[in-house]
This record gives C-alpha cells, structure tokens and sequence, in this order.
C-alpha cells in the first residue's frame, strides 16, 4: 500500500494470447443472459497489468469494484496487491511470466503471475502456491476437459487431493472436517483453482456457465488423504510417485454425497441413478472411505483393489431402473450406451464404473465408530484422475520457516 | 537459430530448436517476436562450451533428445502475447511517483525516473518532424514492433530530451531500423553497446559537449540522446535484460559523442559521417556497437612517425576475440574505431591525411599469426574447422597480406586501412586518445542523416528562448 492508501494491484482478469481480454466476451454473454445489472462492470479496467485502485477506502471500493465487474465467486477477496502477489511468488522457482496453458472455455493464459493474483485474492498463504500451481497444471490437462466442466449444465467441480509430506507442511486437513470448514489450506487452495476458472477462463455462472444448480463444492473443494490413518498406498504412489513425494490429484466430482456406514452402504449409493451421468461417458467416480472401514477393510485382508472390485460388483445401478431412467428415454433417443454398458445390462446390472480399476479410492475423514464415507459420482468424458507432483522452490524449509515466524510475530506483537 | 525455426515453420516444416538451458528465457521471449510465440524448445542441460564429450553426451541423450521427440510430435503449448496499448491512449493517471512506479512495474524504464510522456509533451517533440505521428521508420526484432514518429516522440520524452532533438532521435532510430545495423544481434551476450556519432552543425545548435569529457554524462544534449537509445531498444524493440537481452555483463548506454568539427576542418580531414558518405553540410548520426576500449594515455611524440606506434599497439592489444569479425564469422566487417584528441590528430595531420594514417596502421599495427588463430579457434570455440588464416587466404576469402607457413609472421587485424575508423574528440589540449574495440556485423556502422523540419530555424529559437 502507498502513502496515500491507494492500491496497487495485480489484473486477475485473463488475457489471451492474441493480447485480447476475456472480459469484452463475457460482457457480452452477460449482457446476453441479462446479467448486466449483476456485472454492471464488465470488461470496464485498465487494460493492464497493473492498476491502482485509489483510496479513500480503497479496500472497500476494490470489493465493490471486483464485484461489478464480475471478478468474484460472491464472497469478499483479499486485495491481489503487488507487494501479496510478488511475496508469493518467491515460493516458486517459476518465472512470473510462464504460462502454464489457455484456461477454457475463454482462453485466458494462466501465467505464474495470474495465478498467483487469484491465489492472493482466494486467501491462499504464500505458501500454497506450489500446490495451487501444480492443481492448475493438472486442471489444464486436455484430460480434464476444462472446457466442458466449465460449461456443462451438470454441476460438476474439480475435486483437489493433496498427497504427501507437503499435506501436513501446509495443514491440509485430512480428518475430522476435511472437507470443511475451518482449515485455510482446504478453504483457499479449492477456491484459488475456482477464481482461476473464473477470473482466467471466464467460467461466469450463467453467462458462460450454466451448471443447473451448481454446488457448495464450487466454493472450494480439497482436502488431503489421510495418510496417517490409511492402512493401503495412498493415491499418487498409486499414480507411480515415489512415497515421500508430494502431489495434487484432480478428479470431476458431481457433488458429495454423504454415506454413512460401510462398503455395503457406499455400494447401494454407487448403484443408483446418481452414478447415472457418470456412467454415460465412462468417467472415474471417487470414494472418500472412512478410516474406521479402511480399517476394517484392511484387517479382513482386503486390498485397496479388493475395495474397488467389491464395489464395482456390488454397487449396480438395477437393469430395470437403468432402462426406464430418465436418462435412456430423454437423452440417448438415437444414440447408445456405451459398450461395456450394454453388455453389462444383457447379463444383469449396471456397475457404477467401466472397471474397478476406475474408481478413485481415497481415505479421508476422522476416525469414528459411526463412519462417514462420501461418494462423489463422476461427470463426462474422458475419463479423469489427473496427478501433478507439486514442484517447490530450492529453499523450501527456510521460506516456509520464515512464513511461519511472520505470521506468529503479527499476533505476538 | 530461432529465426531459421520461425522461417521453417512458416513454410509448414515443424521444428524443435535446440537451447542451453541460460537462454530458454530469452528463446521464449524471442519467439513471440517471431510470429510464433511457442516454437518448440529443446532444452540442453548447462552451457555447451564447459562440458567434456561424455557430458554433452548424457545430457543430451538424457534431456535434449526427449525434448525433441516431444515437439514434433506432441501437442503445442500456448503462451503469453502482449498487446501494446493504441499509440494515443492514456495508460495512466497520477503522480509523478505513481507514473514512475507504474513505468517500472511495467518493464517500461531504465530504473531512472522517466519524465511522464504527456500529450503535451509529446505534442511538442512532432512539432519538430515534418513526418506524421504514425509515419512507420521500420519494424524492430525482436518484439517486431513498429517504429513509429509517435513512439520516438514518446520515448524522447522519457529520456529526459528536449523537443528540438526530435530530428536527431528519428534519425537514429532510420538507422536501428536499417539492416545493415543489425538490432536483432542487440541482445547477444558479449553485451556491446552502441555508440552514437554525430556529425554536423546541429553540434554547435543544440549544444553537444565536444571538447573535454565528450564521453561524459553532464551534457544534456549527449546524455539525454544516448539514455533515448537504450530506452527505445527496450521500449520498442523490446530487448529486457533476464528476457531478450542476454548480455553477459553489459554496460551503461554511451553519451553521443559529437565529433570536433573545427579541428577536422583545421586539418582537412573528412569526419566519420563523409567517410560514411553522408553529404557534406548535413547533420548525420552514426551507430555502430563496441564491445569495450580503452583510453590510451600520454601518447608522446612530435610527429606521426612518433605518435602512431603507441596507437597501432594499443589496437592490437585490445583486438582478441573480436577477429572473427575481421575473417570467419562475417569475414571484413571489423571496424574499430579510435578516438583522437585535436591535439594528437593535429600532430599527425602535419604530415599526414587521414587516409594515410589508416594507411599506415594496417602496415604497423599487426599480431602473430598463431596468435590470431587462437582467437578464432584455440582459446574460444567460435570458427570450427579450425582453418589457417593461410587456408582462408587459399579459399579466396582473405587477401594476400594474411597469406604465409609461418605462425609467427606478422598480419593485420583488419581487412583493408578504412576499416579502422578515426574520429576527433575530446580534450583539444590533452595528449590521451580512445580506442573502441567493434562487435562486427552484429552492430555494424550505419549512417543516417537527419532531416530537419520546415521553420527549423525559428523553432529552434522559439524552444531555445
């Protein structure tokens, strides 16, 4: 901040590489599904890299600005200032100016520094930038089908899980709450990705976006594996990352649905309707298993594959309910199920994944005799899991050793 | 090397340029310049020159040739383009701090503060060019931007010039533009500088410092111009250090050095621009770049005879590397230049023109032949084939001087006499003179002559005034 209180600030908004602003096409989509008043705004700042937001009260003016100009998931951001986005950049090797890729639908480059601008304004400690990177690189990956995500009318997200040492470096919650809320690395990481599909790619609800519903898991959504508590590898071993490294796992989550009890209980959910888009384009569903029925699981002898086969076999969504669904009469008319579909049904019912090995297996949550499981269908086609090992910079401990006594010497003053 | 990959491409032929791993920056920004912001990179690991044989061999085994496979088969990466805002529009509006802070944030300036670029001002600085604001001079590698009247205007602001410099900046940037200069080469990493010659009677108009300390900053005609140059390579060709300009040290922008045109006439001897062929009574700006010089101090003598060895030696000393300019690189095109104060120039003019004291360092100022050749291929790796001077002499592409079996014969360190170029300068009563050592085609002499305005001469005491 300057002496005269006014603020000088990173752009978040996406450039193309063509030099154009994704926010001309997003006026114009807004205008269209007569938003305007909502982002009134739209496509109305400097054409920069840089702008500075004056004061009186510029904080509260670059709220209500970010707002108009449709810059925001509904919540207040922290003011992506140029002083909070260069302090998070000296947590990544990368140079400010690399971009990882054109975020979908609208093309905006997502540079290291975009980024880290929509990184800041989620709230993120400087910190989770390595994580935030490597979640954005997995995001850009061609098998995500950003594009898609981004503009289907499902109300799918990214669903983030953080691997490895870093998990606990950084606090990711893995345990009681893991998915929230009250732990800032679950609550900011998730976000960040979720500005930088908004503010780079320009996934405007409504105007560009038309989830039915969308979902509370469109705030953020991310937690770690509980490691600690899983008696199996965890995921990105699974992936072929050596234990001891880090990593960030995307998958295309529906939503969460809660489950509680055990691989029976998750099995009557997986075999029902709401594996039913899933289904249709092969994806990859995920389950977030309680560490009491891993537990059980494990001293029964069951593998983690065992866990993925048992529940493959035995959540079937019933032949009957499959050829009556909604989706067969409405939505196929002229087209087909897939193969692997057809000939399940022509023996019996219709498991919740192509194979086994599709289902995404993660265990999570607090260890309780009551357990909570979650299942969380998957959404389109390809079929995802997407695993980025996170990159940190050369002097990692110290930074963050630094980082830590910053933070506690602002509360012990 | 990424410039044939761009002309490849451009033909529909897919490429994979090979890159140290230093220069992957500059490479990417390169490109964009190019018209193909994401040629396909292949990464060598470390620099080339310092590895033994089994290095280079498993580096390249290990990083480069996956790196290549990768780029012509896989899927090509997007990447950040610019786009510049309209000439005309207003970026910013604020304080003198915050237009500065911006301009530095931005990449825009030296790190000096820059004098804002007002509509006004700039108004002011077109008011000297009879050419239109958006009149283009040449496109500029690598951001292959326009030079435009406009944009030379805008820049000349920054640097702190006065509005009757404009003809003066439009001809230097005629010049940078000019492909005979080479800006392209501007961000290679010996790191050269250019120097700015002026000729003419805009030295006495605008008040260029000539005389004592003319390489000096401290007057504001030479120092503002040559703070121009190095702000418009990076405003508008677009050379950043840690992006495209990848000189290996580098040093500060030259103040223009104005020529002592009343000794030149004194003693009859053409100045640098009519050796260049400018026309005679014209003011001319002449660019070349340098990688170095020296001052070459107390040179004592009464005569040529007297004063030339000490000056022929001090070329010699200073030439090394910079002779695969004069054969191998880019054959014929090493052009020192040495600087003479009026008082050691007039002492040679007594017995000698110009001419023939050029005449007379090509036949003096010699160094051995092994000498030489190490330059071009023993102490550095820079002409491979490890060629003789004699050999290049029996390919037709050296002259008979260079020619002999004994390493220890003696050879000029340029081609012909008049590629040594001389120019008079500096204190007129001080016996030290200067010798600029020359980074070949890579920077070459070029010559441009400044057109003035209508009413150039009212203008002038109305700015003057």
């Amino acid at each position: 901040m300057s002496s005269d209180e006014s603020l000088w600030i990173v752009l978040p908004a996406g450039q193309q590489s063509g030099g154009g602003w994704i926010d001309d096409t997003l006026k114009q989509r807004a205008a269209e599904q007569g938003l305007h008043a909502k982002v009134p705004l739209a496509g109305n700042f400097p054409r920069q890299r840089i702008e500075v937001v004056r004061g009186p009260a510029a904080a509260e003016r670059l709220q209500e600005l970010f707002l108009r100009r449709g810059w925001s998931d509904g919540l207040p951001v922290i003011p992506p200032t140029v002083a909070r986005v260069k302090e998070m950049l000296s947590f990544t090797d990368r140079a400010p100016t690399e971009v990882l890729g054109e975020v979908e639908p609208l093309k905006g480059l997502a540079s290291v520094e975009k980024i880290a601008a929509n990184a800041v304004m989620a709230g993120c400690r400087p910190a989770y930038l390595p994580v935030v990177l490597a979640a954005v690189d997995g995001l850009l990956d061609p098998s995500f089908n950003l594009r898609g995500v981004q503009t289907t009318d499902e109300n799918v997200t990214p669903l983030l899980v953080v691997n490895g040492p870093l998990a606990s470096e950084l606090d990711v919650n893995a345990r009681f709450g893991a998915l929230g809320p009250g732990w800032q690395a679950n609550a900011t990481i998730g976000r960040a990705i979720r500005l930088v599909m908004h503010n780079i790619g320009g996934g405007w609800p409504g105007a560009v976006a038309f989830a039915g519903l969308g979902q509370p898991g469109r705030y953020t959504l991310c937690l770690a594996e509980n490691e600690a508590q899983s008696p199996w590898p965890p995921l990105h071993v699974e992936a072929g990352l050596p234990a001891g490294s880090s990593a960030v796992t995307l998958t295309r989550a529906e939503t969460v649905i809660n489950v509680t009890g055990g691989l029976s209980e998750l099995a009557s959910v997986m075999g029902s309707a709401a594996s039913g888009f899933g289904i249709l384009w092969s994806g990859r569903p995920t389950v977030l298993l309680a560490p009491a029925v891993a537990a059980d699981c494990a001293r029964r002898g069951m593998s983690k594959d065992d866990v993925r086969r048992f529940l493959w076999q035995e959540g079937r969504w019933r032949r009957a309910d499959w050829q009556k669904s909604w989706l067969t009469e409405r939505i196929l008319a002229g087209r087909s199920w897939p193969e692997w579909v057809v000939t399940a049904a022509r023996d019996g019912d219709i498991p919740a994944a192509r194979q086994p090995e599709d289902i995404v297996l993660v265990v999570a949550g607090g260890d309780i005799p009551i357990p909570q499981n979650a299942y969380c269908p998957s959404w389109g086609f390809p079929p995802a899991c997407i695993t980025r090992e996170i990159r940190l910079p050369a002097d990692w401990p110290a930074l963050l050793a630094e980082a830590r006594d910053d933070a506690a010497a602002l509360v012990a003053r | 090397m990424l410039r044939v990959s761009a002309i490849a491409e451009g033909a529909g032929v897919p490429t994979s340029s090979l890159c140290c791993e230093g220069f992957l920056g500059q490479a990417k920004t390169t490109s964009v310049g190019l018209g193909y912001p994401n040629l396909a990179l292949a990464t060598v690991p470390g620099h080339v020159d310092v590895q033994s044989e089994n290095e280079l061999r498993s580096n390249v085994l290990g990083t480069t040739v996956d790196h290549v496979i990768r780029n012509l088969t896989g899927e090509i990466a997007a990447v950040q383009a610019t786009k510049d805002p309209a000439p005309d529009e207003i970026v910013f509006q604020g304080s003198f701090e915050e237009v500065n802070r911006l301009f530095l944030e931005n990449g825009w300036s030296d790190g000096l503060p820059i004098v804002p670029p007002t509509k006004e001002k700039i108004a002011a600085f077109l008011a000297f060019t009879d050419l239109p604001p958006d009149h283009a001079i040449g496109k500029l590698l690598p951001d292959n931007r326009l030079a435009t009247v406009w944009n030379v205007a805008v820049n000349g602001v920054m640097a702190g010039c006065r509005p009757e410099y404009m003809p003066i900046l439009v001809a230097l940037v005629e010049a940078m533009a000019d492909p005979q200069y080479g800006v392209e080469h501007s961000g290679n990493t010996p790191g050269a500088e250019t120097l700015i010659v002026l000729n003419g009677p805009l030295i006495k108009q605008l008040h260029f410092n000539y005389e004592q300390g003319a390489l000096r900053d401290g007057f504001q005609a030479n120092t503002a111009i040559g703070r121009f140059w190095r702000l418009y390579l990076r405003n508008v060709a677009g050379f950043l250090l840690h992006q495209n300009d990848k000189g290996t040290f580098g040093n500060t922008w030259r103040v223009v050095l104005a020529e002592n045109e009343d000794s030149l006439a004194k003693m009859g001897w053409p100045t640098v621009a009519a050796d260049m062929g400018a026309p005679p009574g014209e003011s001319a700006v002449t660019i070349s770049r340098f990688t170095g010089g020296n001052v070459i101090v107390s040179v004592f003598g009464d005569s040529a005879e007297k004063l030339l060895p000490y000056l022929g030696n001090a070329l010699v000393t200073h030439t090394s590397w910079e002779l695969v300019f004069t054969v191998g690189l880019a054959t014929g095109t090493y052009r020192p230049l040495l600087v003479l104060s009026p008082l050691i120039a007039e002492t040679i003019a007594r017995t000698m023109t110009k001419a023939e004291a050029q005449e007379w360092l090509f036949e003096n100022a010699r160094m051995p032949a092994q000498l030489f050749e190490k330059y071009l291929w023993g102490w550095t790796n820079l002409i491979p084939g490890k060629r003789t001077l004699n050999d290049w002499v029996r390919l037709g592409k050296l002259p008979r001087v260079f020619a002999g079996n004994d390493p220890n014969r003696l050879v000029p360190v340029v081609t012909k006499p008049e590629h040594v170029m001389i120019a008079v300068s500096g204190d007129p009563l001080r016996s030290n003179c200067y010798l600029f050592v020359h980074n070949g085609m890579l920077g070459f002499p070029t010559t441009s002559t400044v057109k003035l305005p209508q009413g150039w001469r009212s203008k002038l005491r109305d700015a003057q005034g």
